[in-house]
């Protein structure tokens, strides 16, 4: 039996704005003309990066060079900076990010913290940017945090105030509040959470057409759905991802989408995941190297 | 008292000098000199014996004199040479002087000379074999004078003459001249010819016992030998008399030829070559060293530098160098003789250079440069795997850049192709080399085949793009380059320490990081190279340059790559895309083209990005456009750009150096 293996879809990254991820986008953008920080936290899944990239291309549409009352956003997702000057090299990266290419290695020896900076908030303002996206920040170390806070201090001294953003997950605010500094930095904090069943409603019906009759009291369609959020707990990523597959899956074999559709993929996925649950839990039960188990 | 002690003292004193003075006298067996007398005292005695005032000598004639006046010693001579005896060992009828004179000393030492050998004696003869009381107080030239005044007599006959200075041969007057005088030309050959003999005599003795052919000696064997047996001999005179004898026939000895410009060896006339041991002869250290090179190339198929030879030389021991020299300035040496003089086989040729290692090739050079020419382009293509990575394009912003950047990197394969093909045709791979000239070729070949398909997919067409990219990239010569460079420095001082930038194909990879007026022999004058434009902007921009230049530099490398073409830049300056267009701009401010001024002395105005428009006034200024500081101004006043005092005082005055903002 040969295996169709093209793709279905070139790329599966459908945006559906839900209301939080607008509430989201207002709180932080209040806090841009004083260029202060806001945090976005919460579990993997609940749409954090999904919201930052929305804000960004949103905001890039919306730019008009002429307009001083616009601007643009820049994305950054961030991971451990190797040995070194940790603060120096989170400026760097940024630089690359703003500016679209790289500082040269004589650059960066040539220059201190705060004049790389400045060199960062030139781009800024060149390129209208005022909110930096950082991804992935409870990765950052103490220093590399010190050093994105110190292109906004910079930023403000030259007059071109630009409001970070630290998207993480439940570690980074323990991060922060390491640093007390930054914490009275903070202009607000973001929790991201799960969507109740209202909003997984409205979530479905905006991510797939069979789920349209939702708004009509469709009776059928309620218990699918509830099915899938009780399944899901209202975590986006994972439900996306499960009707994508039922998508898939009732394509190849003909059939229309219902509740026993929904069961039988889920049981597949859950079946075909056993194996590999096993082993981690059996990897789990596992001492970890030169300990022994208590 | 006072005088009755001196008496006592004076008599102690002259009773050691008399004791002294008998010693002297038995010793010699006639009467003595003070000098002699003082000789015989003891080395303690002697040093307490003198005075302040007074030798030892001195004051011991002051007590022989009197002792002459009492009678116990006598006297014979006068005048300065006087000679004190004791009458108990020598009685006064016995008593015979020396040869006071040098005349008679060297009259008496030519009849002994003449006697003994039976030869007539030259001036140097005397000198050789006279011993040292002959001699005393005589050097050539007294030797000579005594010589001629003693002929002039009629004492002494002169029997011939030699060659060279103070050559004369005398004999005394009462012999035969013509009876002792020699054959003079067969001195040295003789001499030669005993000790070539005496070298072969144990070469054969050597080989007996080593059951192997005898090894025929060098010039340098039989100098040495010479030397051992009858003193020291003129190597030159050495060499002159081997050759003359070389061309005869009934000398006896043959010279062993050997290739052009190997050391000669020799041999007994009735041995023949096949009867001799010729191999693992060196004549010479540079024999040895040419020898260990050839090794060297022949295990490691390409010219080799000075620690590869040295691995061949402790690898045997047979090439190890006798002379007190290191191997490398000796290596060195006989590269530089051998350039100086005609090539040959044997020699050494100095044919390349990676860094500071020169490399060095046995025989024809022509070969040899063709192997270094390989070897220089093997390592340029390694190191250029970065200047023709594909991949590295992907994150160029600008489209028609990038398809710029596939275009020079596949004229660098193609130039790398072309001189491989040359490599090929003189005949290379005939030579061991040439499996690694086939192989490169295939890699080349393939490189630039990616690259064309690259090409022909590369999404970006447009239709004023050039399908060829200039490869010719504009220079500056030293001069120029210290002007250009010096608008980097307040003072006008350039200091160039780092060369990595400043390299290419194009491009001198050597900076003196000297100033223009620091003198011929160290300026930048006297190197001829060209300099790349762009990559010494770059230079000065990412090391001393203002913070917008610094951040317009970065960009423009990251860009431009090595692509050197305004004509694929110019057309991203008119993209819909701002970020494009800041690229493009600072890569018009470094490629630095009347052409792009203009285009950037416009986009500075009328850009509808107020970003863009201060990055196009910074490039348009830095180019060098002639509104630059009026466009300035203007925005500072509209509020687009805003300058701090300093700058706005410069722009003022009209003189805005670009290179610091």
């Amino acid at each position: 039996m040969s295996v169709d293996l093209r793709l279905t879809r070139t790329h599966g990254r459908e945006t559906v704005v839900m209301a939080p991820m607008r509430e989201t986008v207002l709180v932080t953008k209040t806090a841009i003309p004083d260029g202060g920080m806001v945090i976005w936290t919460g579990k993997s899944g609940l749409g954090k990066t999904k919201t930052a990239e929305w804000f960004r291309d949103s905001l890039d549409q919306t730019f008009d060079p002429s307009d001083p009352l616009t601007f643009r956003a820049r994305y950054l997702q961030s991971g451990t900076f190797s040995r070194g000057d940790q603060e120096k090299q989170a400026i760097r990266s940024l630089y690359a990010t703003v500016h679209g290419a790289p500082l040269t290695h004589y650059g960066y020896n040539r220059y201190g913290p705060s004049e790389l900076a400045e060199l960062v908030v030139i781009g800024l303002q060149r390129k209208g940017i005022r909110l930096l996206l950082i991804d992935e920040a409870g990765c950052l170390s103490l220093n590399a945090i010190r050093g994105m806070v110190l292109v906004t201090d910079i930023a403000k001294d030259m007059e071109w105030p630009t409001s970070l953003v630290l998207i993480g997950m439940d570690e980074l605010p323990e991060t922060v509040e390491r640093l007390p500094q930054i914490e009275s930095r903070i202009h607000a904090w973001c929790h991201f959470e799960p969507y109740d069943f209202d909003l997984t409603k409205q979530f479905l019906a905006a991510l797939h057409e069979h789920f349209s009759g939702l708004k009509a009291g469709n009776q059928a369609l309620e218990a699918e759905a509830r099915y899938i959020y009780e399944t899901f707990g209202g975590i986006a990523r994972p439900t996306a991802y499960f009707l994508r597959q039922v998508d898939d899956r009732a394509q190849e074999l003909g059939c229309a989408i219902d509740l026993d559709v929904l069961i039988a993929v889920r049981e597949m996925l859950v079946s075909g995941r056993t194996g590999t649950m096993a082993e981690k839990e059996s990897y789990k039960s596992k001492p970890a190297k030169g300990k022994k188990r208590a | 008292m006072k005088n009755r002690r001196v008496g006592r003292l004076y008599s102690e004193v002259g009773l050691r000098v008399l004791e002294a003075l008998e010693l002297a006298n038995r010793r010699h067996g006639r009467p003595v000199t003070v000098a002699e007398v003082v000789e015989c005292l003891d080395a303690s005695e002697a040093s307490r014996f003198a005075t302040q005032s007074l030798t030892a000598a001195d004051r011991a004639a002051k007590f022989l004199k009197p002792m002459v006046r009492r009678g116990r010693i006598y006297s014979k001579g006068g005048g300065y040479r006087v000679y004190y005896a004791s009458p108990s060992v020598i009685p006064l009828v016995n008593a015979s002087l020396p040869p006071t004179s040098r005349r008679s000393r060297v009259l008496s030492l030519v009849k002994r000379l003449v006697l003994e050998h039976g030869i007539a004696v030259r001036c140097s003869d005397l000198l050789e074999h006279g011993s040292p009381e002959e001699l005393l107080g005589m050097n050539l030239q007294y030797i000579n004078r005594a010589l001629a005044s003693l002929a002039f007599t009629g004492e002494i006959k002169v029997a011939g003459v030699s060659r060279g200075k103070m050559s004369n041969l005398y004999v005394p007057a009462e012999l035969d001249p013509a009876r002792y005088s020699f054959p003079k030309s067969t001195a040295i050959l003789d001499r030669v010819v005993d000790a070539f003999k005496s070298v072969w005599a144990d070469r054969l003795a050597s080989a007996l016992i080593a059951r192997s052919l005898p090894r025929p000696p060098t010039t340098r064997d039989i100098h040495e030998r010479c030397e051992q047996m009858f003193g020291p001999t003129s190597s030159r005179r050495l060499v002159i008399a081997l050759g003359s004898m070389g061309n005869r026939a009934d000398s006896g000895l043959r010279c062993v030829r050997r290739k052009p410009g190997e050391p000669l060896l020799w041999a007994p006339s009735d041995v023949m070559n096949h009867e001799m041991e010729l191999r693992g002869v060196y004549a010479s250290d540079s024999e040895r060293v040419a020898e260990a090179v050839r090794r060297a190339i022949a295990r490691l198929k390409r010219p080799v530098t000075a620690a590869e030879m040295e691995q061949e030389i402790a690898a045997d021991h047979a090439l190890r160098p006798t002379g007190v020299q290191n191997l490398r300035p000796m290596l060195s040496a006989v590269a530089s003789r051998s350039a100086r003089h005609r090539s040959g086989r044997s020699h050494v040729h100095r044919v390349d250079r990676i860094g500071k290692v020169a490399t060095y090739w046995v025989g024809d050079r022509e070969e040899g440069l063709a192997y270094a020419m390989f070897q220089r382009l093997m390592r340029d293509w390694r190191r250029s795997k970065s200047h023709r990575r594909a991949e590295d394009i992907d994150g160029c912003h600008l489209d028609s850049v990038a398809l710029g950047r596939l275009l020079t990197m596949r004229e660098f394969v193609r130039g790398k192709r072309r001189e491989l093909d040359g490599l090929i045709a003189i005949g290379l791979p005939s030579s061991g080399l040439g499996e690694d000239v086939m192989t490169l070729r295939q890699e080349v070949l393939a490189a630039e085949a990616n690259l064309t398909r690259r090409i022909e997919d590369h999404p970006f067409v447009m239709r004023d793009l050039p399908e060829s990219v200039e490869t010719t990239i504009p220079g500056w010569s030293a001069p120029e380059l210290w002007v250009a460079l010096a608008k980097f420095w307040s003072d006008g001082r350039v200091a160039v320490k780092n060369r990595s930038l400043l390299g290419g194909t194009h491009i001198a990879k050597r900076v003196d990081p000297v100033a223009p007026d620091s003198g011929p022999h160290r300026g930048p004058h006297r190197i001829n190279f060209v300099y790349d434009c762009t990559d010494a902007l770059l230079y000065g921009a990412l090391h001393w340059g203002g913070r917008e230049c610094t951040i317009q530099a970065s960009l423009c490398i990251w860009e431009l790559g090595r692509l050197r073409d305004r004509r694929f830049v110019l057309p991203e300056l008119r993209s819909t895309d701002a970020g494009k267009r800041l690229a493009a701009v600072a890569c018009c401010a470094f490629l630095q083209s009347e052409e792009g001024t203009a285009c950037l002395g416009r986009l500075a105005v009328s850009d509808p990005d107020p970003g863009v428009r201060r990055a196009a006034l910074w490039a348009y200024g830095f180019s060098g456009g002639e509104r630059a500081i009026e466009l300035l101004l203007q925005s500072h006043s509209s509020g687009d750009r805003k300058m701090d005092r300093d700058a706005m005082n410069d722009a003022i005055a009209g003189s805005v150096n670009w290179c610091l903002l």
